[in-house]
């Protein structure tokens, strides 16, 4: 049975429909991933989901809730975090605050330490830096963070946009090292990236989304065979792409 | 902050401390030597009270307040209808109902009333009032005060309107006043460490990420609201018992208001040795200007410096602060521990862990 459903999902902005009809599902230990090029609204997908916009149309479904128009807390308290492309740290508070913070709407005192020592083991770089100002980090250091503090409200479904975005490819390798864990634990998880080889190396499932519409759903395997992407990413037929690259 | 020692209840311990110690050893001693003197100790520590209470909601939240002189005189009032002797009440308020007129409380538990009502008050505007942030929330907290000045003015038969409320007993004196200022500040303190504390500053610092991490920012932002009144308005109730009237003029609650926002803001709002610090330099130095306008005897001439020199001086120690630290003196830091103490802290991680638990 599938955790989230999305169905029919409209987003406007304005006069923009930034998603137009968008259905997907995800399942409980699942990984789907959200690949295409800009614009395509893969974001407003998420935001959608963890109720920082409110869509047109259409329905959201986690666990049998309802989640549109829902505020944002009472989402995450039903069991979705979202890490955002900016990533949206405290830079002004220490890690382990931030970590904290990501724990707002717990009281199991005993399980939110285990839970921050669970985080150190997934991101082995974290621990030493518990005590600094979060803003002092790098980049992949405040990503991971960032995945840290999500981690820390015990969610069903954990939402990452562009968890490569600025960073290093071997920094990358470490965010990505730490997303494969967290799969192989059977964290449900839906997964926006630009970078589409480091996305379909990790999921299950993927979904292909250009201008507000799933062009192709499949495993891995399917879409790199599929011959659609150039299609996707470049606005034009995938025979023509190809004649071109002849 | 890594030199912020107020993530552990070591670090709670050492800065209740080292700015209590400082603060009660001065008070005493200046206390201890005259009349004069004990009102000027008596009068800065009703006002450290009041800035602390503000630092509560300020410091943490960011929202700026002017509406904190409300609880003040609602809390004060309050205090007096419960304390004043029946057979004074009679004369001086005779429009109070019968009811109100025969209730006779000690001191404590009259105090209490006034700082419990205000408290409430809080609670209630604060529903409103906290969703709002920035500068929508501090001109509606300046409306909100405008809204109870101008009703206590016109409540005649409680307040005696434009005129003054005196008659009130006479109990605040330098150790009291002592005594509730650092009651404030373990307060400010308990809450900065508490997890309520650290919520809030996450709202501070960014609220829509707050709320995207789970973050109740109105509920956060409303608990510190009503703490922050109730302990303002325990500053009222001792300033009210100091003086021993009360007035609801508008301009002399407003020239408060500015002042103990003036003592947050030079010494670093956020943080409480920012309070406290502001309070000693801002008192200090209108002390040394009322001296001032009062006349300086120097041999055979007096040097009297035009009236009004007070509030110009505070201005220009103000607008001085804000433009070469405009994080005020402290720059929101607290006073670092110093490493002999804090080593053990920092031995390992799992301590700190262990330590931030005890934030329940």
């Amino acid at each position: 049975m599938s955790l989230l459903k999305v169905r029919e999902l409209a987003v406007q902005y304005g006069a923009v429909a930034a998603l137009q009809g968008v259905s997907l599902d995800v399942s409980s230990g699942e990984v789907v991933a959200l690949i295409g090029p800009n614009g395509a609204g893969k974001t407003s997908l998420l935001s959608a989901v963890a109720g920082v916009v409110r869509p047109r149309a259409g329905t959201i479904g986690f666990d049998g809730q309802d989640l549109v128009g829902m505020p944002i807390q009472k989402i995450v308290r039903a069991g979705i975090a979202l890490v955002p492309e900016n990533r949206d740290i405290f830079t002004k508070l220490t890690v382990i605050e931030n970590l904290l913070i990501g724990a707002s709407t717990r009281n199991d005192w005993d399980g939110i330490a285990q839970d921050i020592e669970r985080i150190g083991e997934l991101f082995p770089a974290l621990p030493r830096l518990f005590p600094r100002p979060a803003g002092l980090l790098s980049g992949g250091e405040q990503q991971m963070l960032a995945i840290g503090r999500a981690l820390m409200s015990r969610p069903r479904l954990l939402m990452l946009d562009e968890p490569s975005l600025g960073l290093a490819p071997v920094v990358t390798d470490a965010v990505f090292a730490g997303i494969r864990t967290l799969r192989a634990q059977g964290m449900a998880i839906l997964l926006v990236e630009q970078n589409a080889v480091r996305a379909l190396s990790v999921c299950d499932r993927a979904h292909l989304l250009s201008a507000g519409i799933v062009h192709f759903t499949g495993t891995p395997d399917e879409i790199a065979h599929a011959g659609d992407i150039d299609a996707a990413y470049f606005g034009v037929p995938s025979d023509v792409a190809a004649q071109g690259s002849a | 902050m890594r030199n912020d020692p107020t993530h552990s209840w070591q670090g709670i311990v050492w800065t209740f401390l080292v700015l209590g110690i400082p603060v009660a050893v001065a008070a005493l001693l200046l206390a201890s030597t005259g009349p004069v003197l004990a009102r000027v100790v008596t009068d800065t520590l009703i006002k450290l009270t009041m800035v602390v209470g503000l630092y509560i909601f300020i410091g943490n939240s960011g929202i700026f307040s002017f509406g904190h002189a409300a609880f003040i005189v609602v809390g004060s009032y309050a205090s007096a209808w419960m304390t004043i002797p029946p057979t004074f009440k009679k004369v001086i308020l005779p429009g109070l109902p019968a009811f109100m007129q025969s209730i006779h409380l000690d001191p404590f538990t009259g105090g209490l009333v006034g700082v419990l009502l205000a408290a409430l008050l809080a609670f209630v505007i604060g529903l409103a009032l906290m969703r709002l942030a920035g500068i929508a929330a501090s001109i509606a907290s300046f409306a909100f005060f405008s809204v109870i000045v101008v009703i206590y003015n016109n409540w005649t038969g409680w307040t005696k309107g434009t005129a003054s409320l005196v008659g009130l007993p006479v109990y605040a004196g330098p150790k009291l006043a002592l005594a509730a200022a650092l009651i404030a500040m373990l307060l400010a303190l308990l809450f900065q460490y508490s997890r309520y504390g650290l919520l809030l500053r996450a709202t501070r610092e960014d609220a829509a990420a707050a709320r995207a991490a789970g973050v109740e920012v109105e509920r956060m932002r409303l608990i510190a609201f009503v703490v922050s009144a109730a302990v303002v308005a325990a500053g009222g109730v001792l300033q009210g018992h100091f003086n021993g009237a009360l007035t609801t003029t508008a301009n002399v609650h407003l020239n408060l208001t500015f002042l103990i926002l003036a003592m947050l803001v030079v010494g670093g709002m956020r943080s409480l040795a920012g309070a406290v610090i502001g309070v000693a330099i801002l008192a200090f130095v209108a002390e040394l200007l009322r001296q001032l306008e009062r006349g300086w005897q120097i041999g055979d001439f007096t040097i009297t410096a035009p009236s009004g020199l007070g509030q110009v001086g505070l201005g220009i120690v103000m607008l001085v602060v804000l433009i070469s630290r405009p994080q005020g003196l402290t720059k929101g830091r607290e006073i670092p521990m110093p490493n002999w103490l804090s080593r053990r802290e920092r031995q390992g991680d799992a301590e700190l862990i262990g330590s931030t638990q005890n934030a329940r």
